[in-house]
């Protein structure tokens, strides 16, 4: 058996080392590789790759060269399976099976053979990956600082992990397949399904909990190593090697093991006896009678509409009948439904299906499916008859040609339909099993029968030209490929503009709000200037046609510009060629005259610029505005705003100031700015929308000066992306930094990432200046224009909209068919206020003397009460906590789901539609969080950490904005919920925060000292504040919070800090907590327990013992994630679980690092331990903290 | 002479409807009207390989034969006449047809049987006529079901006709292919290599269908098979490497070979060496020994005379015995 295996081996290896494929497809992953590997070493200008690794890692570390080749490996499924496959097929496919299996050879050393040499093949082939890593580290235009020390082992270790137990794996399947059904066209589908195995994986992992059934799934593997390796921070992204653990073993065991058994069991049920197909041939009995022979009649061809829908009639339903298209028609609606699941999901909230949820996700989930089934049939429709072998007969048929090419074209567009249309049911049907019945018909036809339509209709016909070029479906196919790769590629090298991107068309985010809103005009226009060249292209391919044999190309040419010269169809195509070209002019003057268009490099380069001549002003003394009174006339329906400022300034520092950097950084804008002080503008000539104002006379320290400034926003046709989002027609919402002035050195103008400043030669920064800057510290981080002011607006709008800006409507009115209202605050607030208009419904509560006012969209009733609850709640607990509310009303005002925030103006909270109006909270699901109430609550609480104490613009100032609204409004929720069920909310902070760590792109800081960076003020803030109040007790910490509120509330420059709190905290608790307050606020701790085992068993008495064994880590990182072990004795709650979500046990005790074991009585036996169930120490190994009781 | 042609096809057959048109048929030959002509075609492939090397033919109404080993040309002439293909150079007009610029008028009038074809699988012998009766524009839904009923019957497909054509057998699906050749009455009929894999009964009953239509229209029949030839068409021409060698009728190329063609049987090892010293047409199996036919204009010794037929001619061009 050995020999035959030998023997079988070495023929297969034989075949592959005669074709040139082998070595073509080695080549190309080489090539493909390296070039991955340069663009994830930052060598390709605005390229980039990335495996949600840190952009810090090295690209030849561990993670990433497992990452990069598994990723190549996927791609590579396109090999395998031809090559798999074919080791049987072949001999079937060239119909040699009769004379090989007639030899008496083993036949399962045959098997093992044939299969065991495509795998070494394999094996041959993708050995280029690593070759070609390793070459993309040498080329001189990647990052020295990205390559670390070269570790041959470090590539090798992949292919044992991945690439080799895939091929097996895969392989097997092909094997099995092909000998079974001996066609290769299932081992595609199977390929098919394979692929959206591994995309399923993708959408499951949304989900929290779903994390061990998503790894599972992914066949490949990737998705395994990515949840893994998740929350490792950068040093341990550099540093660890990637070997076979947690989620990764489970997938590599789970698929191992479907392949070792699929393999043992094609060898053992390998059947070799040929089915001969006997053919159902019928014998008709017959004589050699005599003919009858009739004289046909002579009829006159006639070709008309009837031929052209019985045409098209056959060729739909050859491709309908397809079992192909069956499947993966059915593979894309299972996916649909499975990803459906995850509809809009915050926190592991549901939202409603909502039509335009549903449209987003189904039609988002389909549309790969889409692009597939129209690739797959350009080709099927255009080489149908050759494949089939009818074509000869055809062809020399007299139906005209265009009829043939209109029929085909016919059928790919009725394919579209045809998906659209299934998307559309299975819209319907996903919102009908989830209970909603508000389905929006129009929404749904103008979606997906006009806006998508005409996208696919469009790549259809380029689809039809492609295939009727080239001389082989296959190259069509390959085509198209690459086109889709292009088209989302260029934009990544640097070539973003969409008049060269064939089908590229800008389109804003569906909003229930403002629906397409005029977004929708951009996007046509660029479709049809699309159109019309993929319409010419559809004429040049009828003319292109060809009937009966190939040709080459010289013969084509020849015969196409005959026939182009003899035929009608010129005119069409000149016409259409001379649309485009009109259209083409018409988009580029929306997007290059009316709008400006600027690849980000300009935009980098601008900001370099800038930096680099104006960075020597950032200490300049600047006038402070301390008064807005303004009129802002908003005119939605033009896209346009303008704005009438009157605005006092005054010289609050103690030098005189000569010169002042003015800036007003935008396109849109055309103003006409006045100072009462004479002096004048001087303009950057190379850097537009900066100015230095120049007074005549200094502007001496103390004094007051009026400055008047109007103009307008206005957008203008459409540009190249989707701008001006926040004047639209119904939910316009924008605040003061979309048109006022800034004046002074603009740090955030700046550069920020590393990366890019390196690149243009600037320093690396930090991203906050340093807590005792000086000069950042005399103004907040809110603006550097203004401390407090007083503010006046009046804002008119359309008559069937309501017009808001924070502050107390004063009056409102009809003035020249324009609704007005006058708002006017009673106190100073920070210079932070907006303008929202819209069509709303409003929905009123008081609280006490406090006038709550929900402006909403109708149809969006569903979290308005919940929303009312928690601002009541919210009211309650900080008056009565922090201080009193400085305001006599609250606000909170629906916007489009352009953006997905809310932000706290004084009193006023615009809400996007997307997060919480169409939440669908299930306050009885233990896995529900209630985010309609817990955003509300956050932004509430803003309106004391923010707007009653604000801090200086330097690190760690989110610490007492953020983390402390974090605070806020856990503390009300923990209110409605109790302790017990925190759990809910805190895993999602501790996941986000464990994650947003690993992503970091520079370095981690501990809370007080936080950078602007997400992960820490928002996810850390909550655990730690959360654990602040766990120990000390809500009362100390909201008396600490009070007493800083009280000393620091409203403060004018020098703005307070985040270590100012800290110094009242720390003399309020015993020196003994002192290095507990540093872990949490000063140092970047993390625990890794684990709990090793929980055993259970009865007592005499009846009742239960649990012995659990806890191995207890602390970690201390440093910046980069450089970890280093402490000791420790710390009280930990462990908590037994009966049922999900019912503690019988809830206790705190002491674990120190190492071994402990502890011993304690339960009333009843247990289903599960938890240690440290709330989440309140950040542990960063999260799943090891639970599990199972074992009874003994 | 020409009468004499036609009666030799009738006499073959021993049916009557032939004698009763002959008149006409020698009429209108009487009066030279060519249906097809074919000067000066050309055609290489890409590969080099010259498929047709200006071909002159001419042909009228019957049924023309083009015999000629694999890979004479005759397929890529007969795509070529089918529009299929369009030559390098050369002219091709069927009556006052310009067939290569104006192929859709020929295709109105044609009708092809290819040497391979495959049908949409799944597909019974009536929709699919139906189909492509549709595609030939026949627009009327019930003159088509008319057609198509007659076109079975023809081809005697009618009892097969709710079956897939995918599962007829060789000859049936050939007989389908005839059926679907005959839509919209074609004046020009192009069959290439028929009969090809079929058993001898099926031939003869596709013979016998082709043969019916010959009488109208013009037939031009590709094959290999000299009897193919000898027993149907009235006039042939035989092609080797895209070349026309010879167009004849095969009364005169009998005609011409008589008295030069002698036979001899012999061991199998003697027939070897009379290769390299007689013109050998053919040589065959008899009874354990070898026949071996050699063109020559005198009887080599230890030879006898032997009747023509017109393998023996179609071998002495092939070889190139006779340089025409």
């Amino acid at each position: 058996m050995l020999k035959i295996i030998i023997a079988n081996i070495l023929f297969e290896l034989n075949l592959k080392k005669r074709l040139i494929s082998t070595y073509a497809y080695f080549l190309l992953f080489a090539a493909f590789s390296a070039l991955m590997m340069v663009i994830a070493g930052g060598g390709i200008k605005g390229a980039v790759v990335s495996f949600g690794l840190s952009n810090k890692v090295n690209i030849n570390s561990s993670v990433s060269l497992t990452m990069i080749t598994a990723f190549m490996g996927v791609f590579g499924l396109f090999i395998i399976a031809p090559a798999f496959g074919q080791a049987l097929f072949k001999d079937f496919g060239n119909k040699f099976d009769q004379i090989i299996y007639s030899y008496p050879a083993n036949r399962k050393g045959f098997l093992i053979g044939r299969f065991l040499g495509a795998l070494l093949a394999q094996i041959f082939i993708f050995s280029s990956i690593a070759l070609g890593l390793w070459i993309g580290t040498l080329f001189p235009n990647v990052q020295a600082g990205l390559v670390g020390e070269n570790k041959l082992f470090l590539y090798i270790l992949p292919y044992f992990t991945s690439l080799i137990p895939n091929f097996f794996i895969f392989g097997s399947m092909f094997f099995l397949i092909s000998s079974k059904t001996k066609k290769m066209a299932p081992v595609y589908i199977c390929c098919i399904i394979l692929f959206m195995a591994w995309m399923l994986s993708g959408q499951l992992q949304r989900e929290i909990d779903n994390k061990l059934l998503s790894t599972l799934i992914d066949p490949f593997g990737l998705e395994a190593i990515s949840q893994s390796i998740r929350y490792w921070s950068a040093a341990e992204q550099n540093n660890n090697v990637v070997v076979l653990f947690s989620y990764y073993l489970y997938n590599r065991l789970l698929w191992g093991s479907i392949g070792l058994i699929l393999f043992i069991y094609s060898i053992f049920t390998f059947n070799h006896q040929l089915k001969v197909k006997k053919s159902k041939t019928v014998d008709v009995k017959e004589d050699i009678k005599k003919v009858v022979v009739a004289k046909l009649k002579d009829m006159n061809p006639v070709f008309n509409f009837t031929t052209l829908i019985t045409m098209t009639k056959f060729e739909i339903s050859q491709a309908i009948k397809n079992i192909y298209f069956q499947m993966i028609l059915l593979a894309g609606i299972l996916f649909v439904f499975v990803s459906s699941t995850q509809i809009g999901k915050m926190y592991g909230t549901n939202t409603f299906p909502v039509t335009e949820n549903v449209i987003s996700l189904v039609g988002g989930s389909f549309s790969l499916f889409i692009l597939i089934i129209l690739t797959f049939y350009a080709g099927e429709v255009v080489w149908n008859e050759r494949q089939v072998k009818i074509n000869e007969i055809l062809d020399s048929y007299d139906t005209p040609t265009w009829m043939k090419v209109v029929s085909k074209w016919m059928t790919l567009n009725l394919i579209i339909i045809i998906l659209l249309t299934t998307i559309f049911f299975c819209g319907l049907i996903v919102q009908t099993v989830m209970g909603y019945h508000q389905y929006d018909f129009s929404q749904y036809f103008f979606r997906l029968f006009v806006v998508k339509f005409i996208s696919y209709f469009n790549l259809a016909m380029f689809a039809f030209f492609i295939q009727v070029i080239v001389k082989s479906k296959y190259l069509g196919h390959a085509l198209m490929i690459l086109y889709y790769l292009l088209l989302t590629w260029l934009p990544s090298l640097g070539f973003s503009h969409k008049i060269y991107r064939f089908n590229a068309a800008p389109l804003a985010t569906y909003s229930d709000m403002n629906k397409f809103g005029r977004f929708i005009e951009g996007y046509f226009a660029f479709k049809i200037y699309w159109f019309f060249l993929a319409f010419a292209l559809l004429i040049v391919a009828a003319l292109y046609w060809q009937r009966g044999s190939l040709s080459n190309f010289k013969d084509r040419k020849h015969q196409f510009i005959q026939r182009l010269k003899s035929s009608f169809l010129k005119w069409p195509l000149f016409i259409s060629l001379g649309m485009f070209f009109v259209l083409g002019g018409f988009v580029y003057y929306n997007t290059n005259v009316l709008n400006t268009y600027r690849t980000s490099a300009e935009l980098n380069q601008r900001k370099a610029d800038y930096e680099k001549k104006y960075k020597k002003y950032a200490n300049e003394p600047i006038p402070i505005i301390t008064s807005v009174d303004v009129r802002v006339n908003i005119f939605p329906k033009e896209a346009r705003v303008e704005f009438d400022s009157s605005v006092k300034l005054e010289n609050k520092t103690n030098q005189p100031i000569k010169k002042f950097l003015f800036h007003v950084i935008s396109d849109q804008i055309t103003f006409d700015a006045k100072f009462s002080k004479n002096g004048k503008f001087i303009e950057d000539e190379n850097l537009k929308g900066i100015w230095f104002f120049e007074f005549e006379d200094l502007f001496i320290p103390g004094e007051k000066i009026d400055f008047s400034y109007k103009g307008k926003i206005e957008y203008l046709g459409f540009a190249n992306e989707v701008i001006g989002t926040d004047i639209v027609e119904n939910g316009t919402f924008f605040n003061q930094w979309s048109f006022m002035p800034s004046f002074g050195y603009q740090p955030n103008f700046e550069l920020s990432s590393t990366k890019d400043r390196t690149k243009y030669g600037l320093e690396k920064k930090k991203r906050m200046p340093p807590i005792d800057d000086e000069h950042a510290l005399q103004f907040n981080y809110i603006s550097n224009n203004a401390s407090w002011i007083d503010y006046r607006a009046v804002v008119c709008t359309d008559p069937d909209q309501i017009a808001i800006s924070p502050g107390y409507l004063q009056k409102e009115w009809v003035e020249e068919g324009r609704r007005c209202f006058d708002y006017k605050m009673d106190q100073k607030i920070l210079n932070f206020y907006s303008f929202l208009s819209a069509r709303y419904e409003v929905k009123r509560d008081k609280w006490n003397d406090v006038n709550i006012e929900v402006y909403y969209h109708k149809g969006h009733e569903y979290n308005l009460d919940g929303m009312i609850e928690a601002t009541k709640s919210s009211l309650d607990y900080f008056t009565k906590n922090f201080s009193p509310y400085q305001h006599k009303q609250f606000r909170i005002l629906e916007f489009p789901r352009y953006a997905t925030f809310a932000q706290a103006f004084p009193n006023t909270i615009p809400f996007s539609e997307a997060i919480g109006f169409i939440a669908d909270v299930d306050d009885t699901d233990p896995k529900d969080v209630n985010f309609p109430y817990y955003v509300t609550s956050h932004e509430m609480a803003h309106q004391w950490f923010a707007h009653q104490i604000i801090g200086g613009g330097v690190e760690g100032v989110t610490m007492l904005s953020e983390s402390f609204a974090q605070y806020g409004a856990l503390m009300v929720m923990k209110k409605k919920y109790g302790h017990q069920k925190m759990r809910r909310f805190l895993k999602h902070e501790l996941d986000r925060y464990l994650f947003g760590r690993s992503q970091e792109h520079e370095y981690e800081n501990p809370l007080y000292l936080n950078e602007n960076q997400q992960y820490i003020h928002y996810q850390k803030g909550s655990l730690i504040m959360y654990a602040l109040q766990e120990h000390f007790g809500e009362k100390l910490v909201n008396s600490v919070i009070s007493e800083f509120i009280s000393q620091k509330g409203y403060q004018e420059a020098p703005f307070t800090t985040s270590l100012e709190f800290l110094d009242l905290l720390y003399s309020k608790v015993p020196q003994d907590d002192h290095p507990f307050l540093d872990d949490l606020f000063k140092r970047i701790v993390l625990f890794d327990n684990k709990i090793v085992s929980a055993k259970q068993k009865k007592l005499e008495n009846g009742k239960i013992e649990l012995e659990v064994e806890i191995e207890g880590k602390k970690l201390v990182a440093d910046q980069d994630g450089q970890e280093k072990e402490e000791d420790f004795e710390k009280e930990f709650t462990f908590a037994v679980e009966q049922k999900e979500g019912e503690y019988i046990y809830f206790q705190k005790h002491l674990i120190k690092n190492g071994m402990n074991k502890v011993k304690f009585v339960l009333e009843k036996p247990g289903k599960k331990f938890y240690l440290d169930p709330i989440f309140i120490n950040i542990d960063k190994s999260p799943t090891e903290n639970d599990k199972k009781i074992v009874s003994i | 002479m020409l009468l004499l042609e036609r009666g030799f096809c009738c006499d073959f057959w021993t049916d009557s409807w032939c004698v009763g048109t002959n008149d006409l048929i020698i009429f209108y030959r009487e009066e030279g009207s060519m249906s097809l002509e074919i000067t000066g075609i050309t055609k290489t492939y890409a590969n080099g390989v010259k498929a047709l090397d200006n071909v002159n033919l001419s042909m009228e109404k019957g049924m023309f034969g083009l015999l000629g080993p694999n890979g004479a040309g005759k397929s890529s002439l007969m795509r070529t006449l089918a529009t299929l293909q369009p030559p390098d150079s050369g002219d091709i007009k069927f009556n006052d047809i310009d067939v290569l610029n104006s192929p859709e008028s020929l295709r109105a009038q044609l009708g092809y049987l290819p040497q391979e074809f495959g049908v949409y699988p799944k597909a019974t012998a009536n929709d699919l006529l139906d189909y492509l009766a549709q595609l030939k524009g026949i627009a009327n839904a019930k003159e088509r079901k008319e057609l198509v009923a007659q076109l079975l019957e023809m081809t005697n497909l009618t009892d097969v006709k709710k079956r897939a054509v995918s599962t007829y057998s060789g000859g049936m699906k050939q007989r389908f292919g005839i059926a679907q050749a005959l839509i919209g009455n074609p004046k020009l009929i192009i069959v290439d290599e028929p009969t090809a894999g079929l058993d001898p009964q099926e031939r003869v009953r596709f013979y016998n269908i082709l043969s019916d239509i010959g009488e109208e229209v013009t037939v031009l029949l590709s094959t290999h098979i000299v009897t193919d030839v000898s027993d149907l068409c009235s006039n042939f021409a035989i092609m080797n490497k895209g070349k026309v060698l010879v167009k004849t009728t095969p009364e005169k190329a009998i005609q011409s070979l008589e008295g030069k063609i002698f036979s001899k049987l012999m061991k199998k090892n003697e027939a070897d060496e009379m290769e390299s010293i007689h013109k050998v047409v053919s040589s065959r199996f008899k009874s354990g020994n070898i026949l071996l036919k050699v063109f020559a204009d005198q009887c080599p010794e230890g030879f006898d005379a032997e009747e023509v037929d017109l393998e023996d001619y179609y071998f002495a061009h092939i070889k190139g015995f006779i340089n025409a």
